[in-house]
Protein backbone atom coordinates (compact mmCIF):
# COMPACT_ATOMS: atom_id res chain seq x y z
CA UNK A 1 0.00 0.00 0.00
CA UNK A 2 1.42 3.59 -1.07
CA UNK A 3 1.72 6.21 1.67
CA UNK A 4 -1.23 8.08 -1.09
CA UNK A 5 -4.01 5.41 -0.44
CA UNK A 6 -2.80 4.74 3.32
CA UNK A 7 -3.77 8.46 3.69
CA UNK A 8 -6.96 8.39 2.11
CA UNK A 9 -7.90 4.77 3.25
CA UNK A 10 -9.40 6.03 6.51
CA UNK A 11 -11.12 8.78 4.93
CA UNK A 12 -14.08 6.23 3.91
CA UNK A 13 -15.12 5.55 6.71
CA UNK A 14 -17.84 8.81 7.53
CA UNK A 15 -17.00 8.51 11.46
CA UNK A 16 -13.35 8.86 10.55
CA UNK A 17 -13.64 12.20 8.59
CA UNK A 18 -15.65 13.36 11.43
CA UNK A 19 -12.95 12.40 13.87
CA UNK A 20 -10.52 13.95 11.84
CA UNK A 21 -12.39 17.83 11.73
CA UNK A 22 -12.60 17.12 15.32
CA UNK A 23 -9.60 16.40 16.47
CA UNK A 24 -8.10 18.85 14.27
CA UNK A 25 -10.74 22.19 15.67
CA UNK A 26 -9.95 20.78 19.38
CA UNK A 27 -6.37 20.55 18.79
CA UNK A 28 -5.70 23.45 16.90
CA UNK A 29 -8.45 25.08 19.94
CA UNK A 30 -7.03 24.13 22.98
CA UNK A 31 -3.28 24.95 21.72
CA UNK A 32 -4.01 28.16 21.35
CA UNK A 33 -5.82 28.77 24.65
CA UNK A 34 -3.36 26.47 26.31
CA UNK A 35 -0.42 29.31 25.54
CA UNK A 36 -2.37 31.52 28.00
CA UNK A 37 -2.22 28.46 30.52
CA UNK A 38 1.45 27.88 29.90
CA UNK A 39 2.41 31.80 30.36
CA UNK A 40 0.60 32.13 33.00
CA UNK A 41 1.38 28.93 35.07
CA UNK A 42 -2.30 27.89 35.07
CA UNK A 43 -1.57 24.01 34.23
CA UNK A 44 -2.59 22.75 37.35
CA UNK A 45 -5.88 24.83 37.33
CA UNK A 46 -6.61 23.85 33.68
CA UNK A 47 -6.59 20.16 34.86
CA UNK A 48 -8.36 20.78 37.74
CA UNK A 49 -11.39 22.41 35.63
CA UNK A 50 -11.43 19.02 33.58
CA UNK A 51 -11.57 16.78 36.28
CA UNK A 52 -14.16 19.17 38.03
CA UNK A 53 -16.65 18.42 34.89
CA UNK A 54 -17.36 15.30 35.97
CA UNK A 55 -20.51 15.96 38.31
CA UNK A 56 -21.57 18.04 35.85
CA UNK A 57 -21.19 14.90 33.44
CA UNK A 58 -22.85 12.58 36.17
CA UNK A 59 -25.27 14.87 37.41
CA UNK A 60 -26.92 15.45 33.68
CA UNK A 61 -27.16 11.88 33.28
CA UNK A 62 -28.99 11.46 36.32
CA UNK A 63 -31.20 14.14 35.23
CA UNK A 64 -32.09 13.88 31.85
CA UNK A 65 -31.99 10.17 32.38
CA UNK A 66 -29.54 8.38 29.62
CA UNK A 67 -26.17 9.87 27.69
CA UNK A 68 -27.77 12.14 25.74
CA UNK A 69 -24.17 13.52 24.66
CA UNK A 70 -26.39 17.04 23.85
CA UNK A 71 -27.74 17.12 26.88
CA UNK A 72 -23.86 16.45 28.51
CA UNK A 73 -22.67 18.79 26.79
CA UNK A 74 -24.39 21.73 28.38
CA UNK A 75 -24.31 20.70 31.62
CA UNK A 76 -20.20 20.00 31.23
CA UNK A 77 -20.29 23.37 29.81
CA UNK A 78 -22.08 25.03 33.15
CA UNK A 79 -20.37 23.23 35.32
CA UNK A 80 -16.65 23.99 34.68
CA UNK A 81 -18.27 27.69 34.25
CA UNK A 82 -19.44 27.65 37.97
CA UNK A 83 -15.65 25.80 39.08
CA UNK A 84 -13.80 28.45 37.46
CA UNK A 85 -15.84 31.01 39.02
CA UNK A 86 -15.46 29.26 42.44
CA UNK A 87 -11.58 29.48 42.66
CA UNK A 88 -11.42 32.68 41.46
CA UNK A 89 -14.06 33.22 44.30
CA UNK A 90 -12.28 31.29 46.70
CA UNK A 91 -8.99 32.48 45.88
CA UNK A 92 -9.89 36.14 46.20
CA UNK A 93 -11.92 36.37 49.40
CA UNK A 94 -10.73 33.22 51.78
CA UNK A 95 -7.13 33.80 52.87
CA UNK A 96 -5.90 30.77 51.08
CA UNK A 97 -3.22 30.12 48.51
CA UNK A 98 -4.48 29.92 45.04
CA UNK A 99 -3.20 25.99 44.19
CA UNK A 100 -4.81 25.12 47.59
CA UNK A 101 -8.05 26.41 46.89
CA UNK A 102 -7.54 24.96 43.42
CA UNK A 103 -6.33 21.59 44.68
CA UNK A 104 -9.72 21.30 47.28
CA UNK A 105 -12.23 22.08 44.58
CA UNK A 106 -10.73 19.71 42.09
CA UNK A 107 -10.37 16.80 44.20
CA UNK A 108 -13.76 17.45 45.86
CA UNK A 109 -15.89 17.77 42.59
CA UNK A 110 -14.28 14.55 41.30
CA UNK A 111 -15.34 12.81 44.10
CA UNK A 112 -18.66 14.20 43.97
CA UNK A 113 -18.84 13.14 39.87
CA UNK A 114 -17.64 9.61 41.18
CA UNK A 115 -19.93 9.18 44.38
CA UNK A 116 -23.01 10.46 41.88
CA UNK A 117 -21.93 7.82 39.39
CA UNK A 118 -22.01 5.17 41.44
CA UNK A 119 -25.74 5.14 42.14
CA UNK A 120 -26.18 4.48 38.48
CA UNK A 121 -25.74 0.84 36.93
CA UNK A 122 -24.52 0.71 33.65
CA UNK A 123 -22.75 4.28 33.44
CA UNK A 124 -19.23 2.47 33.63
CA UNK A 125 -19.21 2.13 29.56
CA UNK A 126 -19.84 5.67 29.37
CA UNK A 127 -17.33 6.46 32.45
CA UNK A 128 -14.10 5.62 30.08
CA UNK A 129 -15.57 7.87 27.08
CA UNK A 130 -15.87 10.91 29.65
CA UNK A 131 -12.49 9.74 31.10
CA UNK A 132 -10.06 8.81 27.88
CA UNK A 133 -12.48 10.45 24.91
CA UNK A 134 -14.19 9.03 21.77
CA UNK A 135 -13.67 11.02 19.13
CA UNK A 136 -14.44 8.47 16.68
CA UNK A 137 -18.25 8.85 18.08
CA UNK A 138 -18.53 12.24 17.36
CA UNK A 139 -21.87 12.64 15.40
CA UNK A 140 -22.44 15.58 12.89
CA UNK A 141 -24.30 17.46 15.50
CA UNK A 142 -21.30 17.55 17.59
CA UNK A 143 -19.17 19.10 14.99
CA UNK A 144 -21.51 21.92 14.38
CA UNK A 145 -21.35 22.78 18.27
CA UNK A 146 -17.47 22.27 18.90
CA UNK A 147 -16.50 24.47 15.23
CA UNK A 148 -19.27 26.80 16.40
CA UNK A 149 -17.31 27.36 20.14
CA UNK A 150 -14.26 26.88 18.37
CA UNK A 151 -15.08 30.15 16.41
CA UNK A 152 -15.87 32.14 19.11
CA UNK A 153 -12.86 31.38 21.52
CA UNK A 154 -10.65 32.06 19.01
CA UNK A 155 -12.57 35.04 17.74
CA UNK A 156 -12.50 36.29 21.33
CA UNK A 157 -8.57 35.42 21.95
CA UNK A 158 -8.03 37.42 18.41
CA UNK A 159 -10.08 40.49 18.97
CA UNK A 160 -8.67 40.82 22.79
CA UNK A 161 -5.35 39.96 22.00
CA UNK A 162 -3.76 43.20 23.10
CA UNK A 163 -5.49 43.64 26.10
CA UNK A 164 -4.95 39.75 27.47
CA UNK A 165 -1.44 40.07 26.85
CA UNK A 166 -0.98 43.15 28.77
CA UNK A 167 -2.81 41.38 31.50
CA UNK A 168 -1.31 38.37 31.42
CA UNK A 169 2.40 39.96 31.11
CA UNK A 170 2.26 42.58 33.35
CA UNK A 171 -0.67 42.89 35.55
CA UNK A 172 0.51 45.90 37.79
CA UNK A 173 0.80 47.75 34.14
CA UNK A 174 -2.19 46.80 33.21
CA UNK A 175 -3.74 48.22 36.88
CA UNK A 176 -2.45 51.66 36.31
CA UNK A 177 -3.50 51.81 32.41
CA UNK A 178 -6.76 51.13 34.46
CA UNK A 179 -7.79 48.34 32.41
CA UNK A 180 -10.48 45.27 33.85
CA UNK A 181 -7.93 43.41 35.22
CA UNK A 182 -10.12 41.04 36.94
CA UNK A 183 -12.20 40.91 34.24
CA UNK A 184 -10.22 39.48 32.05
CA UNK A 185 -8.58 37.53 34.36
CA UNK A 186 -12.43 35.81 34.57
CA UNK A 187 -12.37 35.84 30.43
CA UNK A 188 -9.70 33.74 30.42
CA UNK A 189 -10.82 31.25 33.21
CA UNK A 190 -14.44 31.08 30.97
CA UNK A 191 -12.22 30.57 28.04
CA UNK A 192 -10.86 27.88 29.61
CA UNK A 193 -13.62 26.19 30.57
CA UNK A 194 -14.99 26.12 27.34
CA UNK A 195 -11.72 24.71 25.82
CA UNK A 196 -11.91 21.93 28.43
CA UNK A 197 -15.81 20.44 27.93
CA UNK A 198 -15.22 20.91 23.96
CA UNK A 199 -12.21 18.81 24.32
CA UNK A 200 -13.64 16.32 26.26
CA UNK A 201 -14.93 14.18 23.37
CA UNK A 202 -11.61 14.37 21.72
CA UNK A 203 -8.77 13.64 24.55
CA UNK A 204 -11.78 12.59 27.60
CA UNK A 205 -10.64 14.70 30.84
CA UNK A 206 -8.11 12.32 32.08
CA UNK A 207 -5.40 13.48 29.07
CA UNK A 208 -6.95 17.58 28.66
CA UNK A 209 -3.87 18.57 30.23
CA UNK A 210 -1.59 17.39 27.68
CA UNK A 211 -3.92 19.07 24.96
CA UNK A 212 -3.87 22.40 26.62
CA UNK A 213 0.12 22.47 27.67
CA UNK A 214 2.16 20.16 25.33
CA UNK A 215 1.52 22.16 21.92
CA UNK A 216 1.88 25.52 23.87
CA UNK A 217 4.98 24.44 25.38
CA UNK A 218 6.60 23.09 22.72
CA UNK A 219 5.80 26.50 20.51
CA UNK A 220 7.10 27.94 23.12
CA UNK A 221 10.93 26.59 23.49
CA UNK A 222 11.53 28.06 19.71
CA UNK A 223 8.76 31.05 19.05
CA UNK A 224 10.04 34.53 20.21
CA UNK A 225 6.64 36.42 19.78
CA UNK A 226 3.02 35.43 21.68
CA UNK A 227 1.19 35.78 18.17
CA UNK A 228 4.06 33.26 16.69
CA UNK A 229 4.11 31.15 19.90
CA UNK A 230 -0.18 30.76 18.74
CA UNK A 231 0.57 29.59 15.66
CA UNK A 232 3.07 27.27 15.95
CA UNK A 233 0.95 25.81 19.05
CA UNK A 234 -2.09 25.28 16.64
CA UNK A 235 -0.01 23.85 14.18
CA UNK A 236 1.38 21.12 16.60
CA UNK A 237 -2.09 20.65 18.39
CA UNK A 238 -3.62 20.33 14.76
CA UNK A 239 -0.28 17.81 13.55
CA UNK A 240 -1.25 15.71 16.66
CA UNK A 241 -4.62 15.24 16.53
CA UNK A 242 -4.13 14.07 12.82
CA UNK A 243 -1.07 11.82 13.19
CA UNK A 244 -2.96 10.77 16.67
CA UNK A 245 -6.05 9.57 14.56
CA UNK A 246 -4.21 7.49 12.08
CA UNK A 247 -1.53 6.20 14.80
CA UNK A 248 -4.98 4.95 16.20
CA UNK A 249 -6.25 4.05 12.75
CA UNK A 250 -3.92 1.21 12.02
CA UNK A 251 -2.29 0.57 15.59
CA UNK A 252 -5.83 0.26 17.10
CA UNK A 253 -5.09 2.37 19.70
CA UNK A 254 -6.94 4.60 21.91
CA UNK A 255 -7.65 7.68 19.84
CA UNK A 256 -7.50 10.18 22.82
CA UNK A 257 -4.10 8.73 23.93
CA UNK A 258 -2.56 8.35 20.25
CA UNK A 259 -3.09 11.90 19.81
CA UNK A 260 -1.63 13.12 23.35
CA UNK A 261 1.16 10.25 22.26
CA UNK A 262 1.96 12.40 19.16
CA UNK A 263 1.98 15.63 21.29
CA UNK A 264 4.36 14.46 23.80
CA UNK A 265 6.65 12.93 20.56
CA UNK A 266 6.77 16.38 18.87
CA UNK A 267 7.55 17.99 22.15
CA UNK A 268 10.58 16.15 22.61
CA UNK A 269 11.98 16.30 19.06
CA UNK A 270 11.40 20.24 19.08
CA UNK A 271 13.45 20.08 22.58
CA UNK A 272 16.15 17.88 21.43
CA UNK A 273 16.39 19.54 17.96
CA UNK A 274 16.31 22.99 18.52
CA UNK A 275 19.93 25.01 18.12
CA UNK A 276 20.53 24.87 21.70
CA UNK A 277 19.31 21.60 21.87
CA UNK A 278 22.01 18.30 22.69
CA UNK A 279 21.46 17.52 19.15
CA UNK A 280 23.03 20.41 17.30
CA UNK A 281 25.65 21.02 19.88
CA UNK A 282 26.62 17.83 19.01
CA UNK A 283 26.98 17.92 15.23
CA UNK A 284 28.71 21.09 15.99
CA UNK A 285 31.33 19.46 18.07
CA UNK A 286 31.78 16.02 16.23
CA UNK A 287 32.45 18.76 12.92
CA UNK A 288 34.82 21.54 14.91
CA UNK B 1 -0.25 68.42 20.37
CA UNK B 2 -0.19 69.94 23.82
CA UNK B 3 -3.86 70.36 23.83
CA UNK B 4 -3.91 66.18 23.11
CA UNK B 5 -1.18 65.52 26.07
CA UNK B 6 -3.09 67.34 28.43
CA UNK B 7 -5.98 65.13 28.30
CA UNK B 8 -4.43 62.16 29.63
CA UNK B 9 -6.82 59.49 27.72
CA UNK B 10 -9.19 58.95 24.73
CA UNK B 11 -12.48 60.19 23.98
CA UNK B 12 -15.14 57.00 25.09
CA UNK B 13 -16.70 55.79 27.83
CA UNK B 14 -14.90 55.66 31.16
CA UNK B 15 -13.41 58.77 29.66
CA UNK B 16 -10.10 59.68 32.06
CA UNK B 17 -9.62 62.73 33.42
CA UNK B 18 -8.93 66.02 31.48
CA UNK B 19 -5.44 67.80 33.38
CA UNK B 20 -6.25 70.91 35.52
CA UNK B 21 -3.55 72.97 33.83
CA UNK B 22 -3.28 75.55 36.95
CA UNK B 23 -3.07 72.07 39.23
CA UNK B 24 0.56 71.30 41.00
CA UNK B 25 1.80 68.19 39.02
CA UNK B 26 1.93 65.93 42.65
CA UNK B 27 -0.22 67.53 45.52
CA UNK B 28 -0.40 65.05 48.96
CA UNK B 29 -2.11 66.27 51.55
CA UNK B 30 -2.35 64.88 55.14
CA UNK B 31 -1.91 61.27 53.37
CA UNK B 32 -1.31 58.38 55.64
CA UNK B 33 -1.56 54.59 54.02
CA UNK B 34 -1.89 51.22 56.22
CA UNK B 35 -1.34 47.72 55.32
CA UNK B 36 -4.66 45.73 57.36
CA UNK B 37 -4.19 48.50 60.32
CA UNK B 38 -0.19 48.65 60.47
CA UNK B 39 0.32 52.34 59.72
CA UNK B 40 2.74 52.38 57.15
CA UNK B 41 2.64 56.40 56.21
CA UNK B 42 1.46 58.54 58.58
CA UNK B 43 0.25 62.39 57.57
CA UNK B 44 2.30 62.79 54.52
CA UNK B 45 2.11 66.34 52.55
CA UNK B 46 4.30 67.63 49.88
CA UNK B 47 3.62 68.99 45.84
CA UNK B 48 5.59 68.97 42.90
CA UNK B 49 5.47 71.29 40.12
CA UNK B 50 5.09 69.29 36.56
CA UNK B 51 8.70 68.77 35.09
CA UNK B 52 10.10 68.65 38.74
CA UNK B 53 12.15 65.61 40.08
CA UNK B 54 11.75 64.62 43.19
CA UNK B 55 13.75 61.56 44.83
CA UNK B 56 12.35 59.89 47.53
CA UNK B 57 14.86 58.78 50.49
CA UNK B 58 14.70 57.14 53.50
CA UNK B 59 15.96 53.89 55.69
CA UNK B 60 13.94 50.86 54.64
CA UNK B 61 10.41 50.15 55.74
CA UNK B 62 10.09 54.36 55.37
CA UNK B 63 7.34 54.09 53.28
CA UNK B 64 9.13 54.84 50.16
CA UNK B 65 7.28 51.66 48.34
CA UNK B 66 4.42 52.60 49.67
CA UNK B 67 4.03 56.32 48.78
CA UNK B 68 4.58 55.34 45.03
CA UNK B 69 1.49 52.38 45.55
CA UNK B 70 -0.53 55.32 46.26
CA UNK B 71 0.37 57.40 44.13
CA UNK B 72 0.03 55.16 41.00
CA UNK B 73 -3.92 54.49 42.40
CA UNK B 74 -2.55 51.00 43.07
CA UNK B 75 -3.21 51.27 46.91
CA UNK B 76 -5.84 53.31 48.31
CA UNK B 77 -5.33 55.93 51.37
CA UNK B 78 -6.84 55.45 54.80
CA UNK B 79 -6.94 59.05 55.21
CA UNK B 80 -6.00 62.36 53.45
CA UNK B 81 -5.73 62.62 49.61
CA UNK B 82 -3.90 62.59 46.22
CA UNK B 83 -4.52 64.87 43.36
CA UNK B 84 -2.47 64.30 40.53
CA UNK B 85 -2.43 66.99 37.91
CA UNK B 86 -5.73 68.07 40.08
CA UNK B 87 -7.96 64.74 40.40
CA UNK B 88 -7.24 61.64 41.78
CA UNK B 89 -4.71 58.95 40.73
CA UNK B 90 -7.94 56.17 39.68
CA UNK B 91 -8.72 58.79 37.06
CA UNK B 92 -5.68 58.66 35.11
CA UNK B 93 -3.80 56.33 32.67
CA UNK B 94 -0.79 58.25 32.04
CA UNK B 95 0.73 57.54 35.59
CA UNK B 96 3.60 54.85 34.34
CA UNK B 97 5.00 53.22 37.70
CA UNK B 98 7.84 50.94 37.49
CA UNK B 99 8.09 48.61 40.76
CA UNK B 100 11.44 47.36 42.09
CA UNK B 101 10.57 44.15 41.44
CA UNK B 102 7.94 44.03 38.74
CA UNK B 103 5.59 41.38 38.47
CA UNK B 104 6.74 40.83 35.06
CA UNK B 105 7.78 37.31 33.94
CA UNK B 106 10.92 37.88 31.82
CA UNK B 107 10.84 34.31 30.02
CA UNK B 108 7.59 35.68 28.49
CA UNK B 109 7.60 35.58 24.83
CA UNK B 110 7.61 39.12 23.92
CA UNK B 111 10.17 41.47 22.20
CA UNK B 112 11.28 44.56 23.30
CA UNK B 113 8.56 46.43 21.16
CA UNK B 114 6.25 44.15 22.09
CA UNK B 115 6.23 45.22 25.47
CA UNK B 116 7.01 49.42 24.50
CA UNK B 117 3.76 48.98 22.41
CA UNK B 118 1.59 47.93 25.37
CA UNK B 119 1.98 51.67 26.54
CA UNK B 120 -0.58 52.36 23.90
CA UNK B 121 -2.78 49.60 24.61
CA UNK B 122 -5.45 51.88 26.37
CA UNK B 123 -5.15 54.89 24.35
CA UNK B 124 -5.66 52.57 21.53
CA UNK B 125 -9.17 51.18 23.10
CA UNK B 126 -10.36 47.92 22.23
CA UNK B 127 -10.51 46.20 19.28
CA UNK B 128 -8.21 48.63 17.67
CA UNK B 129 -4.57 47.58 16.40
CA UNK B 130 -1.75 50.09 16.53
CA UNK B 131 -1.56 52.32 13.65
CA UNK B 132 1.32 54.08 12.17
CA UNK B 133 1.47 56.96 14.71
CA UNK B 134 1.57 54.47 17.26
CA UNK B 135 4.30 52.59 15.58
CA UNK B 136 5.87 56.00 15.08
CA UNK B 137 5.39 57.09 18.89
CA UNK B 138 7.24 53.41 19.49
CA UNK B 139 10.21 53.85 17.42
CA UNK B 140 10.77 57.09 19.17
CA UNK B 141 10.42 56.00 22.50
CA UNK B 142 12.78 53.36 21.86
CA UNK B 143 15.28 55.87 20.29
CA UNK B 144 14.55 58.27 23.34
CA UNK B 145 16.04 55.19 25.72
CA UNK B 146 18.89 53.79 22.95
CA UNK B 147 17.11 50.61 22.77
CA UNK B 148 16.66 50.70 19.08
CA UNK B 149 19.26 48.05 18.15
CA UNK B 150 17.50 45.82 20.41
CA UNK B 151 14.08 46.36 19.47
CA UNK B 152 13.34 42.99 17.87
CA UNK B 153 15.60 41.40 20.72
CA UNK B 154 13.38 38.66 23.57
CA UNK B 155 13.03 40.74 26.71
CA UNK B 156 14.88 37.39 28.40
CA UNK B 157 17.86 38.30 26.55
CA UNK B 158 18.17 41.93 28.17
CA UNK B 159 20.54 43.23 31.10
CA UNK B 160 19.75 45.35 34.37
CA UNK B 161 19.60 48.09 32.55
CA UNK B 162 18.24 47.54 29.49
CA UNK B 163 15.23 46.40 31.15
CA UNK B 164 14.78 49.56 33.40
CA UNK B 165 15.30 51.73 30.16
CA UNK B 166 12.80 49.53 28.95
CA UNK B 167 10.23 49.86 31.11
CA UNK B 168 10.85 54.20 30.90
CA UNK B 169 10.25 53.72 27.22
CA UNK B 170 6.75 52.14 27.85
CA UNK B 171 6.03 55.03 29.93
CA UNK B 172 6.90 57.23 27.12
CA UNK B 173 4.77 55.25 24.74
CA UNK B 174 2.03 56.15 27.22
CA UNK B 175 2.68 59.25 26.95
CA UNK B 176 3.10 59.40 30.34
CA UNK B 177 3.35 62.84 32.33
CA UNK B 178 3.82 61.52 35.67
CA UNK B 179 6.80 58.63 35.99
CA UNK B 180 7.13 56.21 39.77
CA UNK B 181 10.03 54.41 39.67
CA UNK B 182 10.96 52.19 42.56
CA UNK B 183 14.75 51.89 43.47
CA UNK B 184 15.64 52.03 39.41
CA UNK B 185 19.56 51.49 40.02
CA UNK B 186 19.13 48.57 42.14
CA UNK B 187 21.47 45.78 41.21
CA UNK B 188 22.63 47.85 38.16
CA UNK B 189 26.33 47.85 37.70
CA UNK B 190 27.80 51.71 37.19
CA UNK B 191 28.14 51.69 33.33
CA UNK B 192 24.63 50.39 33.42
CA UNK B 193 23.61 52.97 36.21
CA UNK B 194 25.44 55.97 33.98
CA UNK B 195 23.22 54.98 31.07
CA UNK B 196 20.48 54.90 32.98
CA UNK B 197 20.77 58.73 35.01
CA UNK B 198 21.04 60.80 31.57
CA UNK B 199 17.69 59.20 30.51
CA UNK B 200 15.86 59.77 33.87
CA UNK B 201 17.34 63.63 33.54
CA UNK B 202 16.39 64.12 29.95
CA UNK B 203 12.41 63.13 30.76
CA UNK B 204 12.33 66.83 32.17
CA UNK B 205 12.57 67.75 28.54
CA UNK B 206 9.48 66.44 27.90
CA UNK B 207 7.46 67.66 30.82
CA UNK B 208 7.54 64.35 32.53
CA UNK B 209 7.44 64.72 36.57
CA UNK B 210 9.79 62.20 37.95
CA UNK B 211 9.50 60.53 41.40
CA UNK B 212 11.79 57.94 42.58
CA UNK B 213 12.48 55.99 45.61
CA UNK B 214 16.12 55.60 45.96
CA UNK B 215 18.58 54.39 48.85
CA UNK B 216 21.52 56.12 47.64
CA UNK B 217 21.30 59.92 48.85
CA UNK B 218 24.45 60.68 47.24
CA UNK B 219 22.83 60.35 43.51
CA UNK B 220 19.43 61.54 45.23
CA UNK B 221 21.16 64.79 45.88
CA UNK B 222 23.09 65.02 42.50
CA UNK B 223 20.60 64.43 39.84
CA UNK B 224 17.47 65.69 41.30
CA UNK B 225 15.36 68.90 42.30
CA UNK B 226 13.99 68.09 45.89
CA UNK B 227 14.33 65.24 48.41
CA UNK B 228 11.50 63.86 50.17
CA UNK B 229 13.00 62.18 53.47
CA UNK B 230 10.77 59.51 54.86
CA UNK B 231 10.51 57.41 57.93
CA UNK B 232 6.59 57.13 57.87
CA UNK B 233 5.79 60.82 58.33
CA UNK B 234 7.97 63.18 56.44
CA UNK B 235 11.04 64.34 58.19
CA UNK B 236 12.35 66.33 55.15
CA UNK B 237 11.01 68.40 52.03
CA UNK B 238 13.32 70.47 49.98
CA UNK B 239 16.35 71.21 48.24
CA UNK B 240 19.35 68.17 49.37
CA UNK B 241 20.67 71.29 51.48
CA UNK B 242 17.80 72.04 53.30
CA UNK B 243 17.04 68.56 53.83
CA UNK B 244 20.05 66.00 54.47
CA UNK B 245 20.65 67.76 57.92
CA UNK B 246 22.73 66.23 60.72
CA UNK B 247 19.45 66.67 62.71
CA UNK B 248 16.88 65.17 59.62
CA UNK B 249 19.44 62.12 58.63
CA UNK B 250 19.46 61.00 62.48
CA UNK B 251 15.95 61.28 62.73
CA UNK B 252 15.21 59.05 59.85
CA UNK B 253 18.18 56.63 59.66
CA UNK B 254 18.78 56.34 63.75
CA UNK B 255 22.20 54.38 65.00
CA UNK B 256 23.01 52.94 61.00
CA UNK B 257 24.69 56.83 60.48
CA UNK B 258 28.39 57.95 61.42
CA UNK B 259 28.53 61.66 60.72
CA UNK B 260 32.23 62.34 60.34
CA UNK B 261 33.27 66.24 60.17
CA UNK B 262 35.98 66.22 57.72
CA UNK B 263 37.77 69.76 55.46
CA UNK B 264 34.81 69.35 52.48
CA UNK B 265 31.68 69.08 54.98
CA UNK B 266 29.94 66.84 57.00
CA UNK B 267 30.73 62.86 55.56
CA UNK B 268 27.69 60.65 56.16
CA UNK B 269 28.38 56.84 56.73
CA UNK B 270 25.50 55.01 56.21
CA UNK B 271 26.32 51.53 57.49
CA UNK B 272 24.76 49.04 55.60
CA UNK B 273 25.14 46.16 58.17
CA UNK B 274 21.89 47.91 59.78
CA UNK B 275 19.53 47.26 57.08
CA UNK B 276 19.33 44.56 54.23
CA UNK B 277 19.70 46.54 51.53
CA UNK B 278 22.93 47.26 49.76
CA UNK B 279 23.59 51.17 50.77
CA UNK B 280 26.18 53.21 49.78
CA UNK B 281 28.26 55.77 52.00
CA UNK B 282 27.95 59.15 50.52
CA UNK B 283 28.72 62.48 50.64
CA UNK B 284 26.48 64.93 52.81
CA UNK B 285 25.91 68.80 52.38
CA UNK B 286 28.25 71.56 53.76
Amino acid sequence: MSLLEMLVAPLRYPFMVRALVASVLVGGLSAVVGCYVVLRSMAFLGDALAHAVLPGIAAGYLVAGGANRRTLFWWALGTAVAVALGVEAIGRHARIKEDTAIGIVFAGTFALGIALISTVRGFAVDLVHVLFGNVLGVSAGDLVLIGAFTAGVLLIVLLLYKELLVVSFDPTFARTLRLPTTFYRILLLLLIAVVVVVSLQTVGLGLMLAMLITPATTAYLIARRLGRMMLLSAVFGILSGILGLYLSFYFGLASGAAIVLVAIGLFLLVLLSRPQGPIVRGLRRSRG
Amino acid sequence: MNEAKRRCGRRRSRQPVVHDAQAPAVCVQDLSVAYEGTPALVEISFEIEPGERLAIVGPNGAGKSTLLLALAGLHPPSAGRIRIHGHAPQGHICIAFVPQRSAVDWRFPVTVEDVVTMGRVRRLGPLRRPRTADREIVRRALAAVELTPLSERRIEALSGGERQRMLIARALAQESDLVLMDEPFAGLDVSSRDDLIPILTGLRDRGVTLLVALHDLGLASAHFDRLLLLKRRRVGFGTAEEVLTETALRHAYGSCLRMVRGEEGVLVVHDTACNDGAHDASGGGP
